[in-house]
């Protein structure tokens, strides 16, 4: 990257770090503050990556998150009580089995096709920490699990299901297996929708043209029903 | 803390920084999209998620509906907004700047309304014509999209990044109290073609934010706005 020299050196790096480090741990108080999970925000105490079931909690999570338009974010090291979501006291050694490498093997195991994300650690104050995981929507088609998880003790079911889609029904915060028509069509529009795009830009790119240009925007018209919704 | 309508809410976002978009098919047709529950269904769908706000912001309260539009108010903390939507497919914002209302945050902070933060308008950027590529695909889009927006109250402010530091020592403060882009109306520069929005909606984003800074006397080019951008940006790639 390079900036003209009228953009400094040190406000280059200013956008970098400022960014990276101090807005997400505000981001972060902001989030937790909010009370409540969300269809694109999940909250988990504090696991090791080692653990098989906890880390396959959050690969189903992620699994949800993936299947869903934007994606989501998963926040580790946050308990929830009688009043609220509070972050927990750091727990160093189950922090450091949060790596990006970690993560990546457990959910190859269980993601078909793979998943991106990016891994986090959020400082969110002189002695607190939390590990964010930052799901990116599916690429091509839905994730599919591709290998079960047994619960402990087994006779609560799976964690994770052979075959099952995982999604983030949009009228509950939670990561469940596809089960409506309203969640199959989301699922649906999104993946078709990507498709269209993907055939828009190839089109786009060997320069064919689709539909007709049109002379002017209709502007007067537009500016008079503005008006009258805006004062409605 | 007081429900206000939507003219009272409306009302008080203008009395601070604000920012309103208008995104609409070029051409008008007065019934584009028949249903009202259709229309809100677009907005859902099309609702762009990033960094951990969505825009246009969809509420778990039942949305408005009227003769012809369909629409939502959001009044929580330092996030103020209305949306509505038209049969004609003309979707329209008012939306608070927030660092105007951080005296609204928990716990409360003073508000920072002498500065312009980077990271919201980048951020709100990258929404705005992700939002407009996803409706030209639905009943509500057209072979060309138009989508204009404008900041007001923001007069004398200096950029800075973020809320902690991060000053551009190099910007002027805005000489006008309002921005509009395009500048003028009406005119060709506000309209998208379908095709080249839905492949790299980042072009017209990137586009925007060059003027912007051109307003604080910083020239960048476009793939410098692309750079910046990716730094604000959680939104998948198409």
């Amino acid at each position: 990257l390079i900036f003209k020299p009228i953009l400094s050196f040190y406000e280059y790096w200013s956008l970098r770090i400022v960014w990276a480090l101090l807005l997400d741990s505000a981001e972060l108080a902001e989030l937790i503050s909010i009370g409540h999970e969300l269809p694109g925000l999940e909250f988990k105490s504090w696991g090791s990556a080692t653990d098989a079931r906890f880390s396959g909690k959050i690969v189903r999570a992620m699994l949800g998150m993936a299947n869903r338009s934007d994606g989501g974010r998963i926040v580790i090291g946050v308990e929830q009580t009688p009043t609220g979501f509070v972050l927990q006291d750091p727990q160093v050694e189950l922090l450091q089995t949060w790596t990006h490498d970690n993560l990546s093997d457990r959910l190859a195991g269980y993601a078909d096709p793979s998943v991106r994300f990016k891994l986090e650690y959020v400082p969110t104050d002189a002695s607190q920490a939390a590990v964010l995981i930052t799901v990116h929507e599916f690429d091509d088609v839905p994730i599919l699990c591709k290998k079960e998880l047994l619960a402990d003790p087994a006779s609560d079911g799976f964690i994770l299901k052979r075959g099952g889609c995982y999604v983030r029904p949009r009228k509950k915060p939670e990561t469940s297996e596809l089960a409506t028509f309203e969640d199959m069509r989301a699922i649906l529009d999104l993946a078709t929708q990507k498709q269209l795009r993907r055939y828009v830009a190839q089109a786009e790119a060997a320069g064919l043209t689709l539909g007709l240009a049109q002379d002017a925007l209709d502007g007067d018209l537009y500016r008079t029903e503005r008006e009258r919704i805006w004062n409605s | 803390m007081e429900q206000l309508t939507d003219s009272e809410l409306a009302r008080a976002i203008r009395e601070r920084g604000f920012l309103t978009i208008s995104i609409s098919p070029a051409k008008y047709l007065e019934n584009r999209v028949s249903r009202l529950t259709r229309i809100f269904s677009i907005v859902q769908s099309a609702s762009v998620e990033n960094q951990g706000w969505d825009f246009p912001h969809i509420n778990h309260e039942d949305p408005r509906r009227e003769d012809d539009w369909v629409g939502q108010a959001t009044d929580w903390r330092m996030h103020r907004e209305i949306w509505r939507m038209a049969k004609s497919g003309q979707f329209m914002f008012l939306g608070g700047i927030t660092n105007d209302w951080l005296d609204r945050a928990v716990p409360p902070q003073a508000p920072a309304n002498s500065v312009f933060y980077l990271w919201e308008i980048c951020a709100r950027l990258l929404q705005v014509y992700e939002f407009a590529a996803r409706l030209s695909l639905t009943d509500a889009g057209d072979d060309q999209m138009s989508i204009e927006w404008e900041l007001g109250n923001v007069g004398g402010r200096t950029l800075e990044v973020g809320p902690t530091r991060g000053r551009f020592y190099t910007a002027q403060p805005l000489s006008s109290n309002e921005f509009k882009y395009p500048s003028r109306h009406r005119s060709p520069d506000s309209l998208a073609e379908r095709s080249t929005l839905v492949s790299d909606p980042r072009l017209y984003s990137a586009e925007a934010l060059v003027a912007l800074f051109d307003q604080f006397g910083i020239d960048i080019e476009i793939e410098q706005a692309r750079s910046i951008q990716g730094q604000f940006d959680s939104i998948s790639s198409n």
